[in-house]
C-alpha cells in the first residue's frame, strides 16, 4: 500500500516538474510569480520601513496559510479532472493500483508540494529580510507554526481539491469551484463575526486576548486535523472506480 | 493453470434503460488471440470494462484468469495489461518515465524495469527517442508505446481496444506485426477489439461478433466463413453488361452477382450436405451473353463479408418483430 502511494506520488511529482501543456505549466509560472512577490517584495518593503520580518505574524499567515491554498489551487484541480481530460484516468484505473493508493498518492504529492514550496518561500523571505538589514532568525514558535499550518492547510487544500476534481468534468471547472470554495472559507467567518452582536464580538476579542497563543494554536490545529480527516474520508467514499469509468 | 483465460456466463450490463451488453456467454482459451468484432457502440469497450472488474455486471458473470469479475477485480488487474480506447500515456513525461511508472505500479525491481524498458522500446524502434516527451510523438509511435506499456509487466492476458484505429495503413501494419510477434513470443492471451476485419482475419485464432450488446457469432475465422459466408466465384474479363448479369441472376444457384472494380463477383447458394455449385455453367452463361473471360477464381467470402452478413441478418431479424408489433 505504502509502495503504491509512493509510486503515485513519484508520477505526480514528475508531472509537476515536467510542467508544459495545459493547466499545470501555466500554474507553475504563476506559482513562481506569487512566491517571488511574497518572498522578495514583502519582506524587503517591511524591513525597509523599519519593521521586523522574522518577528511579525506575516510569515505564518503567508507561508502557513496563504501559499498552500494559492499554490495548490491549480495543481490539485488538475489531479483527477486533468487525467480525465487527457484520457489517462481510465488506464490508471485499469491498473492494479487500489483506489486508496491513487487517492492518497495524489493528496500526498500535492500536500508535500505545497509544504515544500511554502518552506522554500519562508527560507527565501528570511534571506531577503536579512539582506535588507533586518538581521535575525525566526523564533521557534514561528517555525513550528509555519511547518504545522503549512502541512495542515496544504492537506486541506489537497483533500478538498481532490474531492472536487473527482467529479468536475474539466480542470477549469474544478479550479473555479475551488476558487469560490476558498473565498467562502476566508470571507464567511469574517462576515459572520461582523454580523454578531457587539457584545458577542467583544467576548470573542476578550477570549482571544486572554487565552494563551499556544491554546489557540492547538485548537486551530485540532480543527484543521478534524476537517482534513472528514474531507479525506468523503473523498475516499466518493472515489469509486465504476462511477469514474461510467462518468 | 486453467486453459481458459476468459469465461463469461450470461454477462449483462445496463446503463439506465440502455442494455450495453446483453446476455453474452463465451470462452476464450489461454494463449490465443481472440478478436471481438463489432461496430461503434456495439458493447465491446463495456465488455472489456466488465472483464477488468471496472464495472459491475447487471446480471450474469464472468471469470478472468480464474478470478470472479464481481469480487476479484484487483486480482484480475494484477495479472492483465490493457490498451484501452485512448493510449493513456502521460504526454508530459518521457517514454522512459511512462514505462518506469507502470513498472513501479507492478512492483517490478529497478533492474528488471530498466531491462524490460530497453527490450520493448528497442523492439518497437523507439529506444533512441526514450527521453523525448511523449506529447511530441506521432500517433503511431504513441500507440506502439502504449502496447509496450500494456505488455511491460508480463501480463498473462492483455486487452487491446482498437489498437490500430486512426493510424495510417503503414503504421497500422507495422504495429500489427509488432503486436503479433510480441504476443506470440510472450505466450500472452490477447483480447483484441477492432473495426479492421482484415486485421482480425490475420491475427485472431478465435473471433466473436457483437451487435447491440448481443453475441451474434463465435468461432475461428475459417469456421465463420464456412458457416456464414457463401462460396464465391470471381470472374475477370470484359463485356459484363446488364444482359450477362441478368443471365447469371436467373440461375437458381446464384445468390448475387455484382461488378466490383471491374471484376464480376458471384455469390452462390449452398445446400447443406450437397456439393458446391460448379463454376463452368456460369462461365458458359456469361460467354453466351457476350462476355469475354480472362480468368476465373473460386473463393470464399472474407471475414468482412461474414461480418456484414451477420449484421444484416440480425438487423432483419430485429426489424421483423418490431414491424409485427407496430402492425398489431
Amino acid at each position: 500500500m505504502i509502495e503504491d502511494i509512493w509510486t503515485v506520488m513519484w508520477k505526480e511529482w514528475h508531472e509537476y516538474a515536467a510542467g508544459g501543456g495545459s493547466g499545470r505549466g501555466r500554474g507553475l509560472i504563476g506559482v513562481l510569480i506569487i512566491i517571488g512577490i511574497v518572498s522578495i517584495l514583502l519582506p524587503f518593503q517591511l524591513v525597509r520601513q523599519g519593521n521586523s520580518w522574522v518577528d511579525s505574524p506575516l510569515p505564518v499567515l503567508i507561508d502557513g496559510v496563504y501559499l498552500p491554498f494559492t499554490i495548490l489551487l491549480n495543481v490539485i484541480a488538475d489531479s483527477f479532472a486533468g487525467e480525465r481530460e487527457r484520457h489517462t484516468l481510465e488506464t490508471l484505473l485499469a491498473s492494479r493500483l487500489s483506489e486508496r493508493a491513487i487517492l492518497f498518492g495524489k493528496v500526498g504529492a500535492a500536500t508535500a508540494y505545497g509544504l515544500v514550496l511554502a518552506l522554500i518561500a519562508a527560507a527565501l523571505q528570511l534571506v531577503v529580510a536579512n539582506l535588507a538589514g533586518g538581521f535575525g532568525f525566526y523564533p521557534a514558535g514561528t517555525i513550528i507554526a509555519i511547518v504545522v499550518l503549512g502541512l495542515l492547510f496544504s492537506l486541506l487544500a489537497a483533500s478538498a481539491g481532490c474531492l472536487i476534481s473527482l467529479r468536475a468534468p474539466t480542470t477549469r471547472q474544478a479550479q473555479q469551484i475551488l476558487g469560490i470554495g476558498f473565498m467562502v472559507l476566508i470571507f464567511v467567518p469574517i462576515i459572520l463575526i461582523q454580523l454578531l452582536p457587539a457584545s458577542a464580538q467583544a467576548q470573542i476579542l476578550t477570549w482571544l486576548n486572554t487565552t494563551a497563543p499556544g491554546t489557540i494554536f492547538a485548537l486551530l490545529v485540532a480543527g484543521l486535523v478534524l476537517l482534513d480527516a472528514i474531507l479525506l474520508a468523503i473523498a475516499r467514499l466518493r472515489f469509486q472506480r465504476a462511477q469514474l469509468i461510467g462518468s | 493453470m486453467s486453459d481458459v483465460a476468459i469465461r463469461t456466463r450470461h454477462l449483462t450490463r445496463d446503463f439506465g434503460p440502455v442494455r450495453a451488453v446483453d446476455d453474452i456467454t463465451f470462452e476464450v482459451p489461454a494463449g490465443i488471440v481472440f478478436g471481438f468484432l463489432g461496430a461503434n457502440g456495439a458493447g465491446k469497450t463495456t465488455t472489456i470494462h466488465l472483464l477488468l472488474g471496472l464495472l459491475e455486471p447487471t446480471a450474469g458473470g464472468a471469470e478472468v484468469l480464474g478470478c470472479d469479475i464481481r469480487t476479484q477485480g484487483r486480482q484480475i488487474r494484477e495479472q492483465t495489461g490493457a490498451l484501452l480506447e485512448f493510449t493513456g500515456l502521460y504526454e508530459r513525461l518521457t517514454a522512459g518515465e511512462n514505462l518506469e511508472f507502470y513498472g513501479r505500479v507492478w512492483h517490478m525491481p529497478a533492474a528488471e524495469r530498466q531491462a524490460r524498458s530497453q527490450e520493448l522500446l528497442t523492439h518497437f524502434g523507439l529506444w533512441d527517442r526514450r527521453d523525448d516527451r511523449v506529447g511530441t510523438w506521432s500517433r503511431g509511435m504513441k500507440q506502439k508505446l502504449a502496447v509496450a506499456r500494456a505488455l511491460f509487466h508480463h501480463p498473462r492476458l492483455v486487452f487491446f481496444d482498437e489498437p490500430t484505429a486512426g493510424l495510417d495503413p503503414v503504421a497500422a501494419a507495422s504495429l500489427r506485426d509488432d503486436m503479433a510477434a510480441l504476443a506470440a513470443r510472450e505466450g500472452v492471451t490477447v483480447f483484441l477489439t477492432t473495426h479492421n476485419l482484415p486485421e482480425a482475419e490475420r491475427l485472431c485464432n478465435l473471433v466473436g461478433v457483437i451487435r447491440q450488446g448481443k453475441l451474434l457469432a463465435l468461432g475461428a475465422p475459417d469456421q465463420l466463413r464456412a458457416q456464414t459466408g457463401s462460396p464465391r466465384v470471381e470472374v475477370v474479363g470484359e463485356g459484363f453488361g446488364e444482359s450477362a448479369l441478368a443471365a447469371l441472376r436467373a440461375r437458381p444457384e446464384v445468390a448475387q452477382a455484382a461488378l466490383e472494380n471491374g471484376h464480376l463477383l458471384i455469390d452462390l447458394h449452398t445446400t447443406p450436405g450437397a456439393s458446391q455449385p460448379k463454376a463452368a455453367p456460369l462461365v458458359a452463361a456469361l460467354v453466351q451473353a457476350g462476355a469475354q473471360i480472362e480468368e476465373v477464381r473460386r473463393g470464399q467470402a472474407s471475414l468482412e463479408d461474414v461480418f456484414l452478413s451477420l449484421m444484416e441478418d440480425d438487423r432483419a431479424q430485429t426489424q421483423v418483430p418490431a414491424s409485427q408489433e407496430a402492425a398489431r
